[in-house]
């Protein structure tokens, strides 16, 4: 993704209580980020309590190119990463329990 | 013809992010849809607004704000989704102007007494969170977004409209009552009406379909919506004649009548009672709010002229 413009302004915000995911909400267009951060007051606060509320210009995130994000979705199934590997130890440790 | 097959899961299985690479046509297709929706929810503010000085109690008067409010929020969003696609903000309200767009059936008329808002707004309320529950399941990732949280406040807003028509309805008199039959009668056809003309024999091979922004067809979303609206309605002591709606049991669908398409396509092109007043609002707003978009948007300010 290769964001253009810095008028537009993702906005992130934490709703439902201190300590919960401050999450990616929408966003907005404006000349500058006090005014982005009302708007996004505005548009996205307004019915909900919010306790943080972020304006980041487009232009400042980066997220990689093609062949980068291609990369991401490996996670899941590298069996060294999982509890259980590798199975054999698994079945000989037999009885002995999780903490 | 109302169920969805195996083929739509493949249709609407492919997603699009704003970077996504989209087929030729489709970035163009979800901004119309989008920029549409957003002049629909400005423009649907203002039989409301022209009743804010006439709303009877304070407390309506809160809801009506608070829906006015969020109604505006939601030209905002839709108006983002279509922004980032190309089109900028000033163009959605200035074709709209200079006769470019066209409105909805429904959004040509006013509401001539008290008793009328809340049934209309009921009947509108309910349609639109119909086609949005059938929109949100679409294929281009920030419309579908947006929707989700449109869906929500228009949620609040139904349950206004129905507190409004039962508080009319139960606490009312005859002559109030009167009222709020004659307008369900009045909205129920327009209503059937804004879900689109008949599904053609050819709706699949729309491109916007295939593509799955259009998700079900219109007859689909226009069924659903009776469904469920015809009993909530009667539930509030409206009469519902069956020459307006009727569910057939061996058919599984309901048979409807009263609307003439010929007449809805020539409204939509023509302009109905309120057009001209709408029109007037928007303009005038246009250019009263000129000097606040040169502020907010120094940089980037395009002349809605």
């Amino acid at each position: 993704m290769q964001p253009e413009s810095d008028a537009e302004y993702e906005v992130f915000l934490q709703i439902g209580g201190v300590g919960k995911p401050i999450q990616l909400a929408g966003s907005v267009r404006a000349s500058d980020r006090e005014l982005a951060w009302q708007c996004a007051k505005e548009i996205f606060t307004r019915r909900e309590d919010c306790t943080v509320l972020w304006v980041v210009p487009r232009s400042s995130i980066f997220a990689g190119d093609k062949t980068l994000i291609e990369t991401l979705f490996q996670g899941t199934g590298r069996e060294f990463r999982m509890p259980g590997f590798p199975s054999s130890h698994r079945r000989e440790r037999g009885a002995v329990t999780e903490l | 013809m109302f169920e969805s097959s195996t083929l739509d899961t493949e249709r609407l299985s492919t997603k699009y992010e704003l970077w996504s690479e989209m087929p030729d046509g489709y970035r163009e297709g979800i901004a119309r849809v989008a920029s549409f929706q957003s002049l629909a929810e400005i423009v649907g503010v203002l039989p409301f607004s022209d009743w804010m000085r006439r709303v009877p109690d304070f407390a309506r008067k809160q809801m009506f704000i608070a829906k006015i409010q969020d109604e505006v929020g939601h030209g905002h969003i839709t108006a983002r989704v279509s922004e980032d696609l190309g089109v900028p903000r000033e163009k959605i309200l200035s074709d709209f102007v200079e006769g470019r767009t066209k409105l909805l059936n429904i959004f040509h008329f006013g509401f001539e007494t008290w008793e009328e808002v809340g049934i209309a707004a009921l009947l509108m309320n309910s349609s639109a969170i119909v086609q949005f529950q059938s929109l949100d399941k679409g294929t281009y990732l920030p419309y579908v977004r947006a929707l989700k949280k449109i869906e929500k406040e228009e949620g609040f807003h139904y349950h206004h409209a129905l507190d409004l028509t039962h508080q009319v309805m139960t606490e009312g008199t005859n002559v109030q009552r009167a009222r709020v039959q004659n307008a369900f009668e009045t909205w129920f056809p327009r209503l059937i009406g804004y879900f689109g003309p008949p599904d053609s024999a050819v709706y699949e091979s729309n491109p916007l379909f295939k593509w799955g922004i259009k998700v079900d067809s219109n007859d689909t979303i226009r069924q659903r919506w009776m469904s469920k609206i015809v009993p909530v309605v009667k539930s509030l002591g409206v009469h519902v004649d069956d020459s307006l709606a009727k569910y057939d049991e061996n058919a599984k669908s309901w048979s409807y009548s009263g609307v003439d398409w010929g007449e809805v396509k020539k409204l939509i092109n023509d302009g109905g009672p309120m057009y001209g007043r709408w029109v007037d609002a928007i303009a005038r707003s246009l250019e009263s709010n000129k000097r606040y978009r040169r502020a907010a948007l120094r940089n980037q300010f395009v002349d809605a002229a």
